[in-house]
């Protein structure tokens, strides 16, 4: 379900036009069974876009979805006493095949070092790590806040609605289910106003910035800090661009449909503090991490509250990827918001060194994250902190790194790109709504005009497809 | 909606009729064309040499003319657009009788073949969007609305030209007025040629498939085929291990198609032979590489697989420091 290929369009038109076509017959025969319609063809709907993914994806999907409802009627059906003991058993198997796809491979040669080879070539499912996360918080949110089984079409369009299946939000309980009980193919002028709006500047984030983005990513450099600190710079640009691109077409599409799904960026790099980054990046994960593993861990407000972030990260870290760096990624996150609440209150930064050290710390960050050779990432993290690495021949050989008119098409980009976080931080600071001033109309209407003539003609993979 | 649209239109007008690349192109193809007529009803059959801008900057067809008597045709172009649509150009325009000599630059036929944004433009310029989205050949027919959104600029154009206008440099080097009437180009540019490239060359799937189905194509249509290595610039001291890569890439091809007996074996040492860029030959250049064509195909002079497979093993004898384990094909 690639929001950035002509295909998904192509596939999600035609078949809403079956859609409506039907659901005219239907109106005109049957009006009684208007809602059943409606929800059964979104469930379609849902579930053939992610067929044409693919069909290994499809059937994962399916016995995720299907097993985690069954399970929980099951541990409804015991006394509350009890359903502590089957509600772990329940996760278990909930956890179970994206452990398989996603680390089974990690622990057993990397950890473990058993040599299971044929573990090597395992193809993860797409979204595997967003549904599976959902449902494990739909199952927590079922029973702790004993709330009743939901009917299994609403349940199914919950788990299964196609926007936000393969990337989320990870959506929960109390926002997505009462929309989807009461979802009909309602066409509103406003929904699809505002929806477009989002899907336009997706686009534009993911086609027109992250997409060009990659002609420049060079990450080959292991000894020119310089070299090293520009691929950050991109890929921490291009990464972001990326996933917030899909987030805001899902959200868009979603709101066409008159769904409102959870805005799951806002505005990360204009933050001031790592506590105010991870509330704006990835937030519906973030809410995840901190609802089901924070909180139960103690929160912050035991003795080992820095004990209990490390924790969260370097789980967060694993989340996103079965590799050490990924671990390091977390794990420096996670130093960062420990020293952020050390030092934090202490050191009262002015708002632009204190929003440089943020930022200066994520794009650190995002070396761990795209570098996944253990050797490669130690060299490079060694220049980084190495003062010869810095030299003036080492910027002399930085800016040889691109002739001349890759150097002016790359400033032409990052020039574009300061202008748009101009206009999030303006959203952000003086409306306090992430991305208002972007979707105001005159505003799109150039980004849609970039996005048409800038846009290169293939476009990559989302990135976090891969999580 | 409406915006995008006429972003959309403004952007394919702009590729299409006024993109200084786009337009050399098509005016060079036009020429190429009208040559291609002449020696049609001059002679009844034709030779065509089809590639990239190796063939456009090589390949003197009056000189053929006039030495051997070959009505030869340069339809060499830019590699830039793909050989799937240089190929589907020359395949419309060959019949019974005729010859094809495939040119192409060995980076052509190593990856995939879907024709590039640039490839696709040209087609639509041509008014043959087919060699694009319904090509005779083997290859990758591009879904019309791709096709369309490929007729935008893109960023990487609209960038590169912004600079241009800023350093008020010419929009494209290369002009019409300096071709001749057969379409053979040439240039004044000269640039310090860059390093030498060291990977080996292997045939795509894509490719392979491809040259399959020219094949089956040219039995059918009664059209001869040949593959013709070009001339790429390899410094003195790389020059063996280049033939023995070249030569690796030819038994490749030799599955496919018969090879012409290059002696060179597509490395050419002598600097002085080039223009601007690495398989760009200057006038000089150009008249032995097609003086060394002619003869090749008057003779059918033609290598055969197993001293193709005797030059990879003797060339990596001699430099077994530089020789990778085993040679395709072989």
């Amino acid at each position: 379900m690639n929001f950035a290929e002509i295909r998904f369009w192509e596939l999600l038109i035609g078949a809403l036009v079956l859609i409506l076509a039907v659901r005219f017959l239907v109106w005109r025969l049957h009006q009684a069974s208007l809602e059943w319609f409606d929800k059964l063809a979104l469930l379609s709907l849902g579930l053939f876009l992610l067929m044409c993914v693919s069909w290994v994806t499809f059937i994962i999907y399916l016995v995720v979805a299907v097993g985690t409802y069954v399970g929980l009627a099951w541990v409804l059906r015991h006394k509350q006493m009890v359903r502590g003991r089957y509600l772990f058993v329940l996760l278990t198997l909930q956890l179970l095949p994206l452990f398989y796809y996603k680390y089974a491979n990690f622990v057993t040669n990397q950890v473990l070092g058993l040599g299971i080879y044929s573990l090597r070539g395992l193809l993860i499912p797409v979204g595997i790590s967003f549904y599976t996360f959902q449902k494990v918080a739909f199952v927590i949110d079922t029973l702790h806040l004993r709330k009743p089984m939901p009917r299994f079409l609403d349940y199914m369009n919950f788990a299964g609605f196609f926007p936000q299946i393969v990337a989320g939000p990870i959506e929960r309980r109390e926002n997505l289910l009462p929309q989807m009980e009461r979802f009909r193919f309602h066409w509103s002028k406003d929904c699809i106003n505002e929806g477009a709006g989002w899907v336009a500047l997706g686009l534009f984030f993911k086609c027109c910035l992250a997409d060009n983005l990659v002609t420049y990513f060079d990450a080959s450099s292991t000894h020119n800090a310089y070299l090293i600190w520009m691929a950050n710079l991109l890929f921490g640009l291009r990464i972001y661009y990326d996933f917030a691109g899909y987030s805001l077409i899902a959200l868009g599409v979603a709101r066409c449909l008159g769904i409102r799904l959870t805005l799951n960026f806002a505005s990360p790099y204009v933050s001031t503090s790592s506590t105010e980054f991870w509330r704006r990046w990835h937030i519906t994960l973030s809410q995840w991490f901190r609802d089901y593993l924070y909180i139960p861990l103690g929160g912050g407000r035991t003795r080992c509250w820095a004990l209990t972030i490390a924790i969260v990260f370097i789980v967060s870290g694993f989340w996103h990827g079965a590799g050490w760096n990924f671990v390091l990624w977390g794990a420096l996150h996670g130093t960062f918001l420990i020293g952020n609440r050390l030092l934090g209150p202490k050191l009262k930064l002015p708002g632009p060194a204190a929003w440089f050290l943020t930022i200066t710390g994520s794009f650190l960050a995002w070396l761990a994250f795209y570098e996944l050779r253990t050797s490669m990432l130690a060299a490079k993290l060694q220049a980084l902190f190495t003062p010869a690495a810095y030299s003036w021949a080492a910027l002399h050989e930085a800016f040889a790194r691109w002739p001349a008119a890759d150097g002016f098409g790359l400033s032409c980009l990052l020039a574009i790109i300061v202008a748009v976080l101009m206009l999030e931080w303006l959203s952000v600071r003086w409306q306090s709504q992430p991305y208002s001033l972007l979707l105001r109309p005159p505003v799109l209407v150039g980004l849609v005009g970039l996005t048409i003539l800038l846009a290169p003609e293939t476009n990559n993979g989302f990135i976090y497809f891969a999580f | 909606m409406l915006t995008a649209l006429t972003v959309w239109v403004l952007g394919a007008e702009y590729s299409l009729c006024f993109n200084a690349e786009n337009k050399f192109i098509v005016q060079m193809a036009e020429l190429q064309d009208r040559w291609a007529r002449k020696m049609e009803s001059e002679h009844g059959h034709k030779v065509i040499i089809m590639g990239g801008s190796n063939v456009m900057f090589s390949i003197i067809c009056e000189q053929l003319v006039t030495h051997y008597d070959l009505p030869a045709v340069n339809m060499g172009l830019n590699a830039g657009i793909g050989a799937q649509v240089i190929a589907e150009r020359a395949v419309a325009q060959a019949h019974a009788g005729d010859t094809l000599v495939l040119a192409f630059e060995p980076g052509l036929l190593t990856g995939s073949l879907r024709p590039p944004a640039f490839g696709i433009q040209f087609s639509y310029a041509m008014h043959r969007p087919d060699w694009a989205v319904a090509p005779t050949l083997h290859g990758t027919r591009v879904p019309i609305p791709s096709a369309l959104l490929a007729l935008r600029p893109g960023a990487s154009h609209i960038f590169t030209l912004l600079a241009k206008l800023i350093a008020h440099k010419p929009l494209y080097s290369y002009q019409v007025a300096n071709a001749s009437p057969s379409g053979w180009n040439r240039t004044a540019i000269r640039r310090p040629l860059p390093g030498f490239p060291a990977q080996r060359l292997i045939l795509s799937d894509d490719a392979r498939q491809f040259l399959r189905s020219f094949r089956d194509w040219s039995d059918q249509h009664q059209v001869r085929v040949v593959y013709s290595l070009p001339w790429h610039w390899t410094p003195p001291d790389a020059v063996k291990d280049f033939q023995r890569k070249n030569a690796e890439f030819l038994l490749q091809i030799s599955e496919y198609l018969p090879v012409l007996r290059d002696p060179l074996i597509g490395a050419d040492s002598r600097i002085e032979d080039f223009s601007d860029l690495v398989w760009h030959l200057d006038e000089e250049g150009s008249v032995l590489r097609t003086e060394e064509l002619g003869r090749e195909l008057t003779n059918w002079q033609l290598w055969q697989p197993h001293e193709l497979r005797r030059i990879v093993e003797d060339l990596s004898a001699a430099s077994p420091a530089s020789a990778e384990s085993g040679s395709p094909g072989s």
